[in-house]
């Protein structure tokens, strides 16, 4: 977190600063950060542990949107529902136990408003989840499920084996048993590629 | 909490309003909400368990101030430090497990600007608080150890069972051994 900060010229002490201002909360398997409907009035940094956001269907169905950990996506919020302050209709939840910071609204905004350089972090930041969120919005349609779930594995090779294959597949789009002969295939070619060692 | 909260023309919508800006966090038995000399930037009420507050001498000695749970509907902070955003003269611990709300300075003081009945009724919780802290503090002027620590049992019945006498003994500025002998006279009486 603060090698991430630094980099936007915060000094140790407006990132100290910062840091005593957020609430260490331990979040054990299954909490829920967030409910669906909710305004989300807290922005969660995650420093320990995988989360998940995710929305049901008017099918009643199940389907995740991101992952958040400290090194990938820290930010554990639907963060365009929390800066206009409406209802976000995805959850947020601990997938293992977990630890994060969290900050009120008002004080992010205040920090944003008072400093300029704080106000630069999170439209950067934004940006970026922007971006991966216009890319998500695109790829339903443009690539394949398998390479969807290859692009997966490149940027975040780790959650790939920390994750529970369903919650996987329900962020690819795809079934579980759709994903399981993905994975079955890529295998199938790697041992292709794999030279015989006899 | 709510009952009081409309007694000041709060809404039920406002008083929801107030509950879900609130953070629900956990503190484990002997963590700490607040250490001296940090500022603390939190409002806390307790909904499960029991925080202490205290302060240090120069030689590491600690005496309770006060002790807050979910009976009490207290507003816990130091006071200072949260109003004037300033380090703290005193820590506030987790006495037992506990699980407490939490509402940021930036809320807490913005609600206070912008809305008169908020503050009637924010100021109404503080003026209960300092009036007992007044009579506490009259009551070590005026009462012997064993009239305090009887007010003590009857204000505060499951407390006593919870937590470490140590901690009672210094509230009521005796030694823990003072408290053990007016324990027993009072229980043979």
């Amino acid at each position: 977190m603060e090698e991430l900060l630094a980099k936007y010229d915060l000094t140790p002490e407006e990132i100290a600063d910062f840091i005593s201002n957020g609430l260490v909360m331990k979040c054990s398997k299954k909490t829920l950060l967030h409910k669906e409907g909710e305004t989300p009035r807290f922005f969660y940094w995650v420093t320990k542990g995988v989360f998940r956001s995710g929305f049901t269907d008017n099918k009643g169905n199940e389907h995740t949107r991101n992952f958040f950990t400290a090194d990938t996506l820290p930010y554990a919020v639907a963060y365009g529902s929390f800066a206009t302050q409406r209802p976000a209709y995805s959850f947020v939840e601990a997938l293992e136990d977990g630890e994060v910071l969290s900050w009120h609204f008002t004080y992010i905004q205040q920090l944003q408003e008072s400093n300029v350089k704080w106000l630069k972090f999170f439209k950067k930041e934004l940006e970026i989840i922007f971006y991966w969120t216009e890319y998500k919005e695109l790829r339903q349609y443009t690539y394949t499920p398998e390479e969807s779930y290859l692009t997966f594995l490149k940027a975040a090779p780790e959650l790939a084996s920390r994750v529970p294959q369903h919650y996987i597949a329900s962020y690819i789009g795809v079934s579980p048993e759709a994903l399981s002969r993905i994975r079955n295939r890529i295998a199938a070619k790697k041992d292709l590629k794999t030279p015989d060692k006899k | 909490m709510n009952e009081i909260m409309k007694k000041f023309d709060l809404t039920d919508a406002e008083i929801d309003s107030f509950w879900a800006n609130a953070q629900l966090v956990k503190f484990a038995k002997k963590q700490h909400l607040l250490e001296e000399k940090q500022i603390n930037r939190y409002l806390y009420m307790v909904k499960r368990g029991v925080i202490r507050s205290y302060v240090k001498d120069s030689e590491g000695n600690d005496y309770s101030k006060a002790f807050f749970y979910a009976k009490t509907q207290d507003f816990v902070a130091s006071f200072s430090s949260f109003k004037f955003q300033k380090p703290s003269n005193h820590f506030l611990e987790a006495v037992v497990d506990s699980e407490v709300w939490a509402w940021h300075y930036t809320y807490i003081h913005d609600k206070l600007v912008a809305d008169f009945r908020f503050y009637r009724f924010f100021r109404y919780c503080t003026d209960n608080l300092f009036i007992r802290w007044e009579e506490r503090e009259i009551s070590m002027l005026r009462e012997t150890p064993e009239e305090r620590y009887l007010v003590f049992q009857a204000e505060n019945p499951d407390l006593i069972h919870t937590i470490p006498l140590r901690y009672i003994a210094t509230y009521l500025g005796i030694t823990p051994e003072t408290l053990s002998r007016i324990r027993k006279r009072v229980s043979n009486e």
